[in-house]
């Protein structure tokens, strides 16, 4: 029997998945072409095997990652013995290949998952053509261009470890297992889009048939963003969330144009309106994705994210052209079918504020798109180096995003069609009535800045407007049923599954941009001394330094002080900023803040300098945030919002059916 | 009829995606190392004043400690480096030539920053002999105040302390001789 090492096993499985995908593809082609069902059902099955090829690859990793077998090239170039055993598995996703690995590994489970449970409607053949074809460049990746398991004929003692602004946060493990769900995710309407072009059945067939893996996506992206923000706050040191950094900007393009086409495709189901619309949305967000890993991975444009690996660049912009080529080549090409033949009734309807939301959406992304690639092309063009900072994102979006605001806050009260005059007028002075309140007592609280004041303004103007949907629904049926309000509120959450959810995700929106405006308007950054034993002031909390700690464990050191936060003669905690030092390659000194979140501000301690056991005293970075906290709640709601949306809805027969066993029993 | 337009659609794509992937070969063929091109923030302005221990092979000769401030009135050339850097390598021994030729006109210093192993950085000052004065940023505080992109960066100040240059990635015999002669006669 031959015995193959771990790299050879990896290689293999690796190997043979690309094969079986490439088969996937080329009888997927043959069956749906010729409508053949058994060379369809043979490629379902073929998907189900690059499932399985994947999962072998990626149990072989993380075999190699757990056990340490620093004979895999990337084992040896990203792991280190010492990591306790999350870090471990969590390195698999440290690095480019493992990475790509874990893409298509989750690329071909949502492939199988497809080829397994979805009806078999006459979109599915091509829909999962496309699927494998998508497999088929991502298990190349792997296969071809960044292969993880290159054996190493001199294999080192130990590794380096991965980076330890990786290791310093169990948030770094989530965050691009995220990320991919939602890219992957989002490769489904895509895969159902292209087959509905190909088949020439540009109905809301292809959309309502991807709700729930549309949906899930665009979730699992907006909180990968978050959690992403929420992993910078916490440990970069900086105390903020976002840069407008090249690598934050290009993967929240895709996500803006998510957001558009989850809004876009109700005008479709409603009213067959805006098919040509929810196929360039869809083709745009996917085609993002992939723009996106080519602009982190190629080093094109110089980011703090510091990547850029070799032949990988390239190969992401061979596929970018290749999908860019194909989908909006085949949209040219079926325009004359996918075109509405219906016209607005009127721009004062949900599908006009609708229309709107996407305009504003995708001139967002361009404005963002521009930004970040504006020093590239400067360069092209002149020779110039420049670069685009946060002053010209800020300046570009904000605006925007105030008109966003606005229109969510008024969008889900127009009527389809056409609003009645009357009925506009009497809900927009109720909204604007909440607003002005609301600026008034803020701005009279000391909120003068422009753009809080005016988040905060709208925030009670969306208020506002989700008490007048939630009245306009429940009043009535509270009248004609005579029950108590939480009772009909609890019938009308289950029966409006949809509804209700996009009401609490409304709402988590209405959170964030209140946590938003608060922690970028107000924010306070300073740095402290402090004698041990005393203590300094700090936005009205009091900051005693106690004392210095050390800790020690195989692979870290961890140096920091303790500082109690006082308010008022009350202690309100104790806060542990340190600095913290991995063993292996990289061995600078990794900056761990301590937050303690507060329902209106934080205090945010950072260590500035250094903590050695001969100097009494400690200089700190104290950083206060107001609000922050919002944006992490919010983002919790965020995701009931979309889970609820997502449940599947409580039929009635169901009901009946259950009644009718509850009588024979 | 409606083939025809099309085609003419799909052209319209094909062109504008060919105009995209031009912009982006050009960005992957372009040299991205060539990151000096953007200037630094200190350029003309005064740069950080520092001090900082010197490995003790160069103490007899210039103490125990290095101060920019007491350096001022000559010009300096401050060459960032740490061992494990490979372009680091190729620079050194250009920077110990041009040294041995201009000592008396300028000062040049080594700062090791961003060190794994101290071992490594005293064989590596050993392996081509350096003889201008070599010191230890010891908590990385020197490399954060200059404002370093990566490893090696030089930086070139005036005799009143004034930046005159920034040059990132390991410098060749032209950049350097180029770089030497304006700040001499600045």
């Amino acid at each position: 029997m031959i015995e193959l090492s771990l790299a050879q096993a990896g290689t293999a499985s690796v190997l043979l998945a690309l094969a079986v995908a490439v088969y996937a593809f080329i009888v997927g082609i043959l069956g749906a072409a010729q409508r053949d069902a058994r060379l369809q059902t043979s490629a379902r099955y073929a998907s189900v095997g690059v499932f399985l090829a994947m999962t072998a690859a990626v149990a072989v990793m993380q075999t190699a990652l757990l056990t340490d077998d620093f004979s895999v090239k990337y084992v040896a170039e990203t792991s280190i013995s010492t990591s306790p055993i999350w870090v471990k598995v969590a390195t698999m996703w440290a690095a480019l290949e493992g990475s790509i690995l874990l893409w298509a590994w989750l690329l071909s489970a949502y492939t199988a998952l497809l080829a397994l449970v979805a009806p078999n409607t006459p979109l599915r053949a091509w829909a999962l053509v496309t699927m494998s074809a998508v497999s088929v460049f991502f298990v190349s990746v792997n296969g071809v261009v960044a292969n993880p398991f290159i054996e190493l004929a001199n294999p080192p003692l130990d590794g380096p470890g991965p980076n330890p602004l990786l290791q310093n946060h169990w948030m770094m493990a989530v965050h691009p297992v995220l990320l991919y769900l939602g890219f992957v995710g989002l490769t489904v309407p895509f895969a159902y889009a292209m087959a509905a072009l190909i088949t020439k059945r540009p109905g809301s067939e292809w959309m309502t048939q991807t709700r729930v893996w549309t949906l899930s996506g665009w979730g699992f992206l907006g909180v990968a963003k978050i959690a992403g923000g929420w992993w910078s706050y916490e440990v970069l040191g900086w105390g903020g969330y976002w840069a407008w950094d090249p690598v934050e900007n290009v993967s929240f393009l895709p996500w803006l144009t998510a957001t558009a086409f989850i809004h876009s495709v109700q005008v479709q189901e409603r009213r067959r309106m805006l098919k040509a619309w929810n196929l360039l949305l869809i083709i745009l967000t996917f085609a993002l994705t992939i723009f996106g890993t080519f602009i982190i991975r190629s080093g094109v444009i110089s980011s703090v994210h510091a990547f850029g690996n070799g032949p990988v660049g390239p190969y992401f912009l061979g596929f970018f052209i290749l999908v860019v080529t194909v989908a909006f080549g085949l949209l040219a090409l079926r325009w004359d079918q996918v075109r509405d033949r219906a016209d607005l009734d009127s721009v004062l309807s949900r599908e006009g504020s609708f229309l709107l939301g996407n305009v504003l959406f995708l001139a967002m992304t361009f404005a963002v798109l521009l930004g970040t690639l504006f020093p590239l092309i400067v360069e092209a063009v002149s020779g110039q180096k420049v670069t685009v900072g946060a002053p010209f994102f800020n300046q570009l979006s904000f605006p925007i995003w105030i008109l966003i605001f606005a229109l969510m806050g008024i969008g889900p009260l127009l009527p389809w069609r056409k609003a009645e005059g009357q009925s506009l007028l009497r809900n927009l002075a109720w909204l604007v009535g909440a607003a002005v309140v609301a600026g008034v007592v803020a701005y009279s609280l000391g909120v003068h800045k422009l753009y809080p004041l005016l988040t905060v303004a709208l925030a009670a103007y969306n208020l506002a407007s989700i008490t007048l949907l939630l009245s306009g629904s429940l009043v009535p049926r509270m009248r004609l049923s005579g029950r108590g309000f939480f009772r009909v509120l609890g019938q009308y959450a289950t029966e409006s599954r949809r509804r209700m959810g996009s009401i609490v995700v409304h709402f988590a929106v209405i959170v964030i941009a209140l946590g938003v405006a608060g922690s970028g308007g107000y924010r306070v950054d300073e740095q402290l001394r402090i004698d041990l034993g005393k203590s300094a002031e700090f936005q009205g909390y009091e900051l005693r330094a106690v004392d210095r700690f050390m800790n020690q464990t195989p692979g870290r050191i961890e140096a920091g002080a303790v500082v109690e936060v006082w308010r008022e003669g009350r202690q309100v905690t104790t806060l542990r900023p340190s600095v913290n030092v991995y063993s292996g390659s990289q061995t600078q000194p990794v900056p761990t803040p301590d937050v303690y979140y507060g329902l209106w501000s934080d205090v945010y301690l950072n260590i500035a300098g250094t903590v050695s056991p001969d100097q009494n005293f400690i200089v700190l970075r104290a950083v206060q945030s107001p609000l922050v906290a919002w944006i992490w709640v919010g983002a919790l709601i965020l995701v009931l919002g979309t889970v609820y949306s997502l449940l599947p809805p409580v039929r009635p027969s169901r009901v009946r059916e259950s009644a009718k066993d509850v009588a024979t029993v | 009829m409606s083939t025809r337009a099309g085609v003419r659609r799909l052209i319209v794509v094909v062109g504008v995606v060919g105009v995209l992937a031009a912009l982006f070969i050009f960005g992957i063929l372009r040299d991205p190392t060539r990151r000096d091109d953007i200037p630094s923030a200190l350029l003309d302005k005064q740069t950080p004043n520092f001090s900082m221990p010197l490995f003790d092979r160069y103490q007899t000769e210039y103490g125990n400690a290095f101060s920019a401030e007491a350096a001022r009135g000559k010009p300096l050339i401050v060459n960032f480096w740490a061992s494990w850097c490979g372009p680091c390598r190729e620079e050194m021994p250009v920077l110990e030539a041009s040294w041995l030729e201009h000592q008396n006109d300028v000062l040049f210093v080594g700062i090791n920053t961003q060190e794994q192993s101290e071992a490594d950085a005293r064989a590596l000052m050993n392996e081509f002999s350096l003889s201008y004065p070599n010191g230890v940023d010891e908590s990385n505080r020197i490399n954060i105040d200059f404002g370093l992109f990566g490893l090696p960066e030089t930086f070139f100040i005036r005799s009143d302390g004034t930046l005159s240059y920034r040059h990132s990635g390991p410098l060749t015999q032209e950049v350097l001789d180029e770089q030497l002669q304006a700040l001499l006669s600045s």
